[in-house]
């Protein structure tokens, strides 16, 4: 049963990536003219068509876009047309792992932050505590990320000296980063937590937990908590995704050597094959998270490991 | 004589909401002795669960609750004794079973790691002997299996069973008292009576008393000693279960049986029992019931009769009792 239910998630997640495959190949062509990009001013006509038949720029749309399918299953991601034209997957492959250690960070501590804040929330719901956790989702939630990431910067690292302003080697260029990275999910993961938090604790099986004589923190920690993460997971998928298209914004403020930060290149350089590779990349991961969490899933709630009854 | 297990005297738990006080539960006495079953009888809302949360200290805060009156436990008030030692209490001295089976089991927890729970709380043993505990506890409330259910999550066992799962919850430390709030509700027919009968067996089993929330007098019938009838919040008439079918005392409880479908009236209105209990933050002034009894004279409307003990281990409120005929 686990089986089926893993391969048809597999399909789903083919045609999904195929169906994203056609929309990065047409934005490719329609944002621009590449070969303009490339050559200089004083290039001929001539030159100009030459350079469209080397990169298969002539054939008709349907034609290229087969190509580039082709390809993709090939492993092939096209060849950066910047510098030494290294290959788009290889270019990816080098700056990933950044990005997955900077999300992997945030994540972690939106989680080890948000689910104690909202569980606080809501055991004391109405009061101040409840009151400041909601402030500080509020805020997390409004705060626009470039914003934040250059305030924080302007105060740790310019003011106090405390921070490296930017780049990527030791523990303290994650702090900053991650910070800024966290804060929306962090707000995000409170208010789930405190919303399916307040319904749990009317539940009948905390009063009956509470009617065995168990101490309140069991109650709370243990019986409504693994039942309040099950709507909490299913945005896991989508916490990882912001962090995704977040890691553009962030890792271009503090100069991260990341995915995120060679999709910005990619643009200002229309280098489109990367483009395309970058966004099918980072399709591919976000589809991949929620494959993830629905595996989570089913370990948190049993109710959906059997299958059915 | 009896020995006394529970003693509540004069009982008040009141809500407050928006400046307005609801008053759950109203200078409500009862006692229960040991290996005895008392029935609690009266219509939704009129405090039946309030009472029985009232006992273990488990109204919900969130409801503003107020507590006054006194709770004595073989001679201990509970409304004083820290949470601590109520802790120690609930589950392991006195227990309670909720009305719906399907929401009271945790869907995230096996069977067996829910009452091994129960058993830890109160006994310190190792995870082995919790274990086999658990498997003992779900073989004596007659679950099939009970080895491989143990290991079960509540989702893969029926509404009856679970029903009985929560039951051994209840009574994995061995209580004294057990409170059953309206535990067969939810179940059909044929599983009410069998949960019933299990009920009525566990309790002589581990000579344990058992406070019985109901409204169905067929229930009462069935299984209760004495019963307390409820409405609005205080108790009525408290009597011996035979006293009360035969020889009903006040006018709520001779409207409530009468409004009980029989089968010698197989046809005709069921008798009901005209207006609407009132609300609890509008209580009369005088006799809760006094609105809707159909003998209701001035003085009803004026104050609450107190509680007057009308024949050995029957009392009532009423100011102008029915005859006892």
């Amino acid at each position: 049963m686990m089986l089926s239910f893993i391969s048809k998630r597999f399909g789903e997640m083919a045609v999904a990536l195929l169906l994203m495959s056609v929309v990065v190949f047409l934005l490719g062509r329609m944002t621009g003219d590449p070969v303009a990009l490339l050559l200089s001013d004083y290039s001929t006509p001539q030159d100009q068509a030459r350079v469209e038949r080397e990169l298969g720029l002539d054939q008709p749309l349907v034609e290229q876009y087969g190509a580039f399918i082709v390809n993709v299953f090939k492993g092939e991601l096209g060849n950066s047309i910047m510098g030494d034209q290294s290959p788009a997957a290889e270019l990816i492959l080098e700056r990933f792992p950044a990005s997955l250690q900077l999300a992997g960070v945030a994540l972690l501590i939106s989680f080890l932050i948000g689910v104690p804040l909202g569980v606080v929330a809501a055991t004391h719901r109405g009061k101040t505590l409840d009151f400041a956790a909601r402030l500080v989702a509020l805020i997390g939630q409004s705060v626009p990320i470039f914003w934040l990431g250059i305030m924080l910067m302007y105060l740790f690292s310019v003011r106090l000296h405390l921070l490296p302003t930017s780049g990527y080697g030791t523990a303290a260029h994650f702090v900053l980063p991650a910070a800024t990275m966290s804060l929306f999910t962090i707000a995000a993961v409170t208010r789930l937590v405190r919303a399916s938090m307040v319904d749990i604790l009317n539940a009948e099986y905390i009063k009956l937990a509470r009617i065995k004589g168990l101490p309140e923190s069991v109650v709370i920690w243990k019986h409504a908590l693994r039942n309040s993460l099950i709507p909490v997971l299913t945005f896991m998928g989508s916490f990882f995704a912001n962090m995704i298209t977040g890691a553009v914004v962030i890792e271009t403020v503090f100069a991260w050597p990341g995915i995120g930060r060679l999709a910005y290149e990619a643009i200002l350089n229309r280098d489109f094959p990367v483009i395309q590779a970058v966004v099918l990349f980072m399709t591919a991961l976000f589809i991949g998270a929620n494959l993830v969490v629905d595996l989570l899933y089913a370990w948190v709630d049993p109710r959906i490991r059997y299958g059915r009854r | 004589m009896a020995k006394r297990l529970l003693e509540v005297e004069n009982l008040k738990t009141y809500f407050r909401s928006q400046g307005q006080v609801f008053r759950a539960i109203d200078e409500v006495s009862l006692h229960v002795d040991e290996n005895e079953t008392l029935g609690i009888v009266g219509e939704s809302g009129s405090g039946k669960s309030t009472l029985g949360l009232s006992i273990l200290r488990l109204v919900p805060a969130a409801r503003n609750p107020l507590i006054a009156g006194r709770i004595l436990f073989e001679g201990r008030n509970l409304l004083t004794l820290s949470e601590r030692e109520m802790r120690s209490i609930r589950g392991g001295e006195i227990s309670m079973i909720l009305q719906d089976p399907m929401t009271s089991l945790n869907p995230v927890f096996t069977l067996g790691a829910q009452i091994e729970e129960a058993i830890l709380a109160h006994k310190k043993t190792g995870a082995q002997n919790a274990r086999s505990a658990a498997i003992e506890a779900l073989r004596q409330v007659r679950i099939a299996a009970p080895e491989t259910r143990v290991d079960s999550y509540p989702h893969q066992i029926s509404g009856g069973m679970r029903q009985r799962v929560v039951g051994a919850i209840a009574l994995a430390s061995r209580p004294r008292l057990l409170i059953a709030d309206e535990p067969t509700t939810s179940l059909d027919v044929t599983l009410q009576a069998q949960y019933l009968q299990l009920l009525k067996d566990l309790r002589a089993a581990h000579g344990m008393s058992l406070i019985l929330i109901t409204h169905d007098f067929g229930v009462v019938a069935r299984m209760c000693d004495r019963v307390a009838v409820m409405y609005a919040g205080s108790i009525v008439e408290t009597a011996p279960v035979r006293e009360i079918f035969h020889r009903p005392r006040h006018w709520y409880t001779a409207a409530l049986l009468a409004s009980m479908p029989k089968l010698d009236h197989p046809r005709g209105h069921l008798p009901t029992i005209d207006g609407a209990p009132p609300r609890l933050n509008d209580l009369p002034s005088g006799c809760k019931f006094a609105p809707r009894c159909a003998q209701a004279q001035s003085t009803c409307f004026m104050q609450m009769p107190e509680r007057q003990i009308i024949s050995p281990g029957h009392d009532i409120r009423c100011w102008y009792p029915r005859e006892a005929t």
